[in-house]
């Protein structure tokens, strides 16, 4: 698969992971869904973070979790479309 | 000796209405494939936004010089009229019909190769710049160099609808084989009137398959 074409579709997983678990993603639990390395993750995370498309936050007992902006909500959105459109011309 | 146009009087007004109908949804896909390419910056996207560009600017000549003889032939319009009567305008409008359309099928062809050789597109593109410049019979040249790569285009939309079957493949693999039907059917004008109106109703029937996917494509 083309590399970029992955990319677009390990965020989307990140995201969706995180969408779907809206107070309470741990970084382990989106580590366990998106099937990548903790380094590529901290990379990914990061890359997300400063991109805006996510916040990190800290719970009660001080541990991470993750909750998505507007800009992250706007990705999936829009991810839905382009997958629609690289679906059905097999591009 | 290039027929430019065998279309029975009755029919050439609706000519130009599928001329401009063609023209319309062609940059349509392109302006929406480019909005795409913004969002996810894969290659071969960019390149059938360019593909679907240059169908539009194909499209766009030839409803310009429908247009043309339109305004300036009202009646004898029946029967073939020969490019060399056109004048030069007309001829230099239906070359670079022949020509965008040609550029534009290639560069479709290229992008569903999902090849990242760039080499391969500019065979594609100087075999069919050369092959219409450099024929006797630019027509007969065109809707061969067309057919064959319509032909490639149908078989990989057929093949992702097989390995993806859902509404939206179905549509896309539908429209380029109806599309290259038409086109076939074009090839047959010379024998009667009858296919050159059959080709722009398969046409017209192609397109709106392909904006009845674009349409469902871009609800969220």
């Amino acid at each position: 698969m083309n590399r970029k074409r992955e990319r677009l579709e390990i965020i989307y997983s990140i995201l969706k992971t995180i969408q779907e678990n809206p107070k309470n993603t741990k970084p382990t639990h989106i580590l366990y869904k998106s099937n990548l390395s903790h380094q590529m993750l901290t990379e990914y995370l990061k890359e997300l973070s400063d991109g805006k498309f996510l916040e990190e936050k800290t719970d009660k007992q001080s541990k991470k979790y993750y909750v998505l902006t507007e800009k992250g909500f706007k990705y999936l959105q829009d991810y839905q479309i382009v997958q629609g459109f690289l679906d059905s011309y097999g591009l | 000796m290039y027929y430019a146009c065998y279309a029975p009087p009755w029919f050439f007004k609706y000519d130009i209405l599928f001329g401009f109908i063609f023209l319309i949804v062609s940059l349509l896909i392109s302006a929406f494939s480019y909005s795409i390419y913004k969002k996810c910056q894969l290659k071969n996207v960019r390149e059938f936004s360019i593909s679907f560009f240059f169908i539009g600017l194909a499209y766009l000549f030839q409803s310009i010089i429908n247009l043309y003889i339109f305004s300036n032939i009202h009646s004898g319009i029946c029967g073939a009229l020969m490019l060399g009567n056109l004048g030069f305008l007309s001829y230099l409008g239906v070359s670079l019909h022949l020509l965008f359309m040609v550029i534009g099928l290639a560069i479709l062809v290229y992008a569903t190769l999902k090849s990242r050789e760039s080499k391969i597109l500019w065979v594609l593109l100087i075999v069919s710049a050369s092959t219409l410049l450099l024929s006797k019979n630019i027509l007969y040249s065109f809707f061969l160099l067309s057919t064959i790569y319509l032909g490639l285009i149908s078989w990989h939309f057929i093949d992702n609808y097989f390995t993806n079957k859902n509404k939206k493949t179905l549509l896309v693999a539908l429209a380029f084989v109806v599309l290259t039907i038409g086109w076939v059917d074009f090839i047959l004008v010379p024998y009667s009137p009858f296919f050159y109106v059959s080709s722009h109703l398969l046409q017209l029937l192609a397109f709106a398959l392909i904006f009845w996917n674009f349409s469902l494509v871009r609800k969220k």
